[in-house]
């Protein structure tokens, strides 16, 4: 069932200890975080286990879920049935907080031990219940009615056309409803609205319910139009929450609304080198063309920007120059065709010395929490101590290891154009990163090779402007276990929803050719595949796609 | 007029506080024991009230939904079930605390603390409730038998036995100490060079302790 | 020189680290006692053939050494004991294996004795464990993150928490110090 009043939700939750099972995604991590500051301010006493898929949600819920009568998801289990793959105990309840869309309809009307959260203002778009579950039934409380209902009418073959048209429409409205999958609010910023119901909710929220909101647009899980209207909600809560503090004590932790540019990490690296690793630039130049790095230094030039200052690290670059890079970066990327160099995001200043970016917070909590030599809890709590702003030395590990990614993720992009490797089909383009490569490691985890698989297509569609309208499919051996590979997808560029129908592709091509796979992320456009099983995969899914 | 045998009849054996009181006494107890050199008297009844308090407050709870508690002496919050009461968890620490520094002297100078009740007459408050008192015994007895054991026994026979006025650990009750006057008193003899001073409520003085431990035992100075 | 022994058993304790025990150095002790016996047995000596005072300064230097070595042997001893009750507040009732190894068979009596007193007081006293509660409680419940796999945990309110490597919990101050004591849990500053 749905449940609109948050306020309820946690009302529910305080009197109880609480297992908490987290998806180990940064809009997830932010909202526990505020989360469990205002658990601990009501002393209600939890268990918390971070979860990184579907068979490792299960097997924690099992473990765990027979001492804790009231159960929270948070950013999982939305979208997977979960009073059948999780089988919770009669009387316990399960709270589900997720972002990911579409909700399966049994969460929503199946019983009252599943809670979904959803905020009223949120339009679901859910089909209504009489058009999913037949109405006349006697027994309202069994699970499967649906199913019932169709052996049912499945026997009075022969009775009216009414329960044809009905089952026709009913067909239709499923696969219309859970063709698309996408992104719904983020969690944080969902929990930060609760913290502000219950007057409880200060600047550190705030900034934690933004990283949540940018990591959804910066990962592409958001199109622009939402991303915008979601800031603006934000605005207004840095206004009050800026307005409130009347101390004007440095340390005092302070947002500000400001334009940034979509250059990772430029502040804490050198601006060479973020121009050159950052995807947008280095897509749209070429970067890995000789004719793309000259490019680049006209482009410098242009701004009057001597290269011993680029490539020198930002914080040495002179006042002047640094005050006004922005403001240049921004006026000159129109003549080179980077309209959309810059985007409304916020910043945080406490103390003297830390200013940081939504940005490049997200970066450093981003590579903690995919870090391939940590396991998924040790992970998840490193990452959780990054979000603290008392460990700034966590921070700047993180920073250092994006760098280190961005600098994967541009080898990786290279090496695919320039060895050819990127395959298009009708359908969708492919590539596959080969065994044996040292960057394997590096893109072991599912989110990694998201961004990878993004960073691809924006690149190659630089080139070639007509894979634009495809979508993208990335393939990967994991380095665990070579006999399966992990593939992801991604949405074609030119659409700037967030809705994609690869998830629902994916099943079906796997389904059709009987592959080996596993969908265990929560993402449904991850799944993992027997390695031998890929070719045939590919073909099932070029032949479905280009129906 | 044979006032003694009354004075032994009045009712301040059992004088009735309220529980704040009791708490407000372990509190100054409790810092006027870490802060003196040596065991003040025992408080045994106030540790003993204060724990059938916590005891009950917990048992009320772990039956009760949450509901504001009547014992509101002891300034309860009313939380939810499954969490104790801030309180509760203060006075236990108070109480542990307490009884910890106290056995830690104890065992410190186990002997002097032995000798000191044995003298001590009738009359007088013990320094040591009879648990600590069997304490005492049990851990003098205890490390006497180790020590002679492990070393004496091997040692030349005129040097078995140890003489006790040299050998037990005496606490320097000539360390100086602060305290803050609670009640006006005339005529203490702070110095025996000096002459004697008034002492005036919610003064603070700095002093050796000997001279004015009679005024922390009647509660006429607390220590800070 | 006399004493120079005992005073080398001293400072062996001094140079131990505060929360180590090193063994006890028998072998030192029997020399000090094996000193002592031979002082005593010379001073003995001299008062019985000497009846002049002419032996008295080198009689008094004799005791005064013998006092001395008494005097050492008997403070590192104690000391000795000191240490291992302070142990007994760190540890609980049942000390590390590296500490018992380094334990004399005769401390390890003692200690059990102490233990039994000190349970006995304990006990005069409702039975409220003296040694839990060792810092001010700065609030109902902290947050500690398990280490290992511990397996089930039963509160006092007959809950079981499940105690899983790597899982964070906020639990009430007294169900979780003698696990964070052990090394089990860790706690996190809030």
């Amino acid at each position: 069932m749905i449940v609109n009043d948050i306020l309820e939700f946690y009302r529910d939750i305080c009197g109880e200890r609480v297992l908490i099972l987290v998806s180990t995604t940064v809009d997830g991590l932010c909202a526990w975080k505020i989360l469990q500051s205002l658990l601990h301010m009501d002393n209600v006493q939890y268990t918390l286990i971070p979860v990184d898929g579907k068979s490792h949600l299960e097997s924690a819920f099992r473990t765990h879920s027979d001492q804790n009568t009231v159960i929270v998801l948070i950013d999982c289990g939305g979208n997977i049935n979960v009073s059948e793959e999780l089988e919770p105990l009669p009387d316990s309840q399960v709270y589900v907080l997720d972002s990911h869309i579409p909700y399966d309809l049994d969460n929503i009307y199946d019983g009252d031990v599943v809670k979904v959260v959803i905020p009223e203002s949120f339009d679901l778009e859910v089909p209504r219940y009489e058009d999913i579950y037949e109405e006349d039934s006697e027994n309202e409380d069994e699970p499967n009615r649906k199913r019932r209902r169709e052996e049912e009418e499945e026997e009075e073959d022969s009775l009216l056309p009414r329960k044809e048209r009905w089952k026709r429409k009913r067909e239709e409205l499923l696969f219309t409803y859970y063709e698309l999958s996408g992104y719904n609010l983020s969690v944080s910023l969902m929990i930060f609205e609760l913290a502000w119901k219950m007057s409880k909710d200060n600047s550190q929220y705030l900034w934690w319910a933004i990283i949540g909101v940018t990591d959804q647009y910066l990962n592409c899980k958001i199109g622009r139009d939402q991303y915008v209207t979601t800031c603006g909600t934000v605005q207004q809560h840095v206004q009050r929450l800026n307005n409130h503090s009347d101390s004007t004590s440095v340390n005092q932790m302070k947002i500000k609304y400001s334009n940034e540019l979509r250059l990772d990490l430029y502040r804490h690296w050198s601006l060479m080198e973020s121009l050159k690793h950052s995807s947008y630039t280095a897509s749209r130049f070429r970067i890995w063309t000789s004719k793309g790095k000259k490019k680049l230094n006209e482009f410098l030039a242009d701004m009057g920007l001597p290269l011993l200052q680029c490539n020198q690290t930002f914080q040495s670059m002179d006042m002047e120059i640094r005050r006004e890079v922005c403001g240049w970066i921004e006026v000159t990327a129109q003549k080179y065709g980077l309209d959309d160099i810059s985007y409304g995001s916020f910043e945080l200043q406490y103390g003297f010395k830390n200013k940081y970016c939504a940005g490049d917070v997200l970066q450093a909590v981003s590579a903690a929490l995919t870090c391939p030599t940590l396991d998924t809890e040790a992970a998840f709590l490193r990452a959780q101590d990054t979000l603290n702003r008392s460990n700034e030395k966590l921070i700047h590990t993180g920073i250092e290891q994006s760098k280190a990614l961005c600098c994967s993720l541009l080898n990786q992009v290279q090496a695919f154009i320039d060895m050819k490797q990127v395959v298009c089909t009708g359908p969708f383009v492919y590539a596959v990163i080969q065994e044996g490569v040292a960057e394997l490691e590096v893109f072991a985890h599912p989110s990694r090779l998201l961004r990878l698989c993004r960073y691809l297509s924006e690149a190659y569609c630089a080139t070639t402007r007509k894979a634009a309208v495809l979508p993208f499919i990335i393939a990967s051996a994991l380095p665990l276990d070579p006999e399966y590979s992990c593939i992801v997808g991604v949405p074609p560029l030119s659409v700037d929803s967030n809705k994609s129908y690869l998830g629902r592709a994916f099943h079906q091509a796997a389904d059709k050719v009987n592959a080996s796979v596993e969908f265990e992320d929560f993402e449904p456009s991850v799944m993992q595949i027997k390695s031998e099983d890929k070719a045939k995969f590919f073909d099932a899914l070029t032949a479905l796609l280009m129906t | 007029m044979d006032l003694s045998l009354d004075d032994t009849a009045n009712d301040d054996e059992y004088e009735q506080l309220t529980a704040a009181q009791v708490l407000e006494r372990l509190e100054e107890s409790w810092v006027n024991e870490r802060l003196s050199p040596y065991l003040l008297e025992t408080q045994q009844e106030v540790v003993d009230c204060l724990l059938e308090q916590c005891q009950t407050v917990e048992d009320n709870f772990s039956q009760a939904s949450s509901f504001a508690v009547g014992i509101h002496q002891l300034e309860i919050q009313a939380v939810s079930k499954n969490s104790e009461p801030r309180a509760t968890q203060r006075i236990k620490y108070m109480v542990t605390d307490y009884v910890r520094t106290r056995l830690k002297k104890i065992e410190k100078h186990t002997e002097y603390a032995l000798e000191e009740e044995l003298v001590k007459d009738d009359q007088s408050v013990p320094h040591l409730s009879p648990a600590e008192f069997v304490y005492a015994r049990e851990f003098h007895r205890n490390t006497r038998d180790h020590l002679t054991e492990m070393a004496l026994k091997h040692m030349p026979s005129a040097f078995q036995n140890l003489d006790k006025q040299k050998s037990m650990s005496v606490p320097n009750l000539n360390t100086f100490i602060f305290f803050k006057v609670k009640e006006d008193v005339n005529d203490v003899q702070v110095d025996p060079r000096e002459t004697p001073v008034d002492l005036s409520k919610d003064e603070i003085h700095i002093s050796k302790y000997l001279p004015i431990a009679p005024l922390l035992e009647q509660t006429k100075i607390k220590l800070v | 020189m006399f004493g120079e022994k005992a005073v080398s058993l001293v400072k062996e304790l001094h140079r131990c680290p505060p929360e180590q025990l090193h063994p006890v150095n028998e072998d030192l002790m029997r020399q000090v006692f094996a000193e002592m016996t031979a002082l005593f047995e010379a001073n003995k000596s001299d008062i019985e053939v000497n009846d002049d005072n002419k032996m008295i300064p080198s009689i008094h230097l004799r005791h005064s050494a013998l006092e001395h070595n008494r005097r050492c042997v008997l403070a590192y001893l104690k000391q000795r004991l000191n240490k291992i009750t302070q142990f007994r507040w760190d540890h609980g009732a049942v000390l590390p294996e590296e500490i018992q190894v380094n334990m004399q068979e005769h401390e390890k009596q003692w200690f059990n004795k102490y233990n039994k007193s000190l349970a006995n007081y304990m006990l005069s006293l409702n039975g409220l464990d003296i040694t839990q509660n060792t810092v001010p409680p700065k609030s109902l419940k902290i947050q500690v993150r398990c280490l290992q796999d511990y397996g089930e945990l039963e509160t006092d309110s007959g809950d079981i928490i499940m105690l899983t490597v790597n899982s964070e919990h906020y639990l009430p101050l007294s169900e979780c110090e003698h696990l964070i004591k052990q090394g089990v849990l860790q706690h996190m500053g809030s």
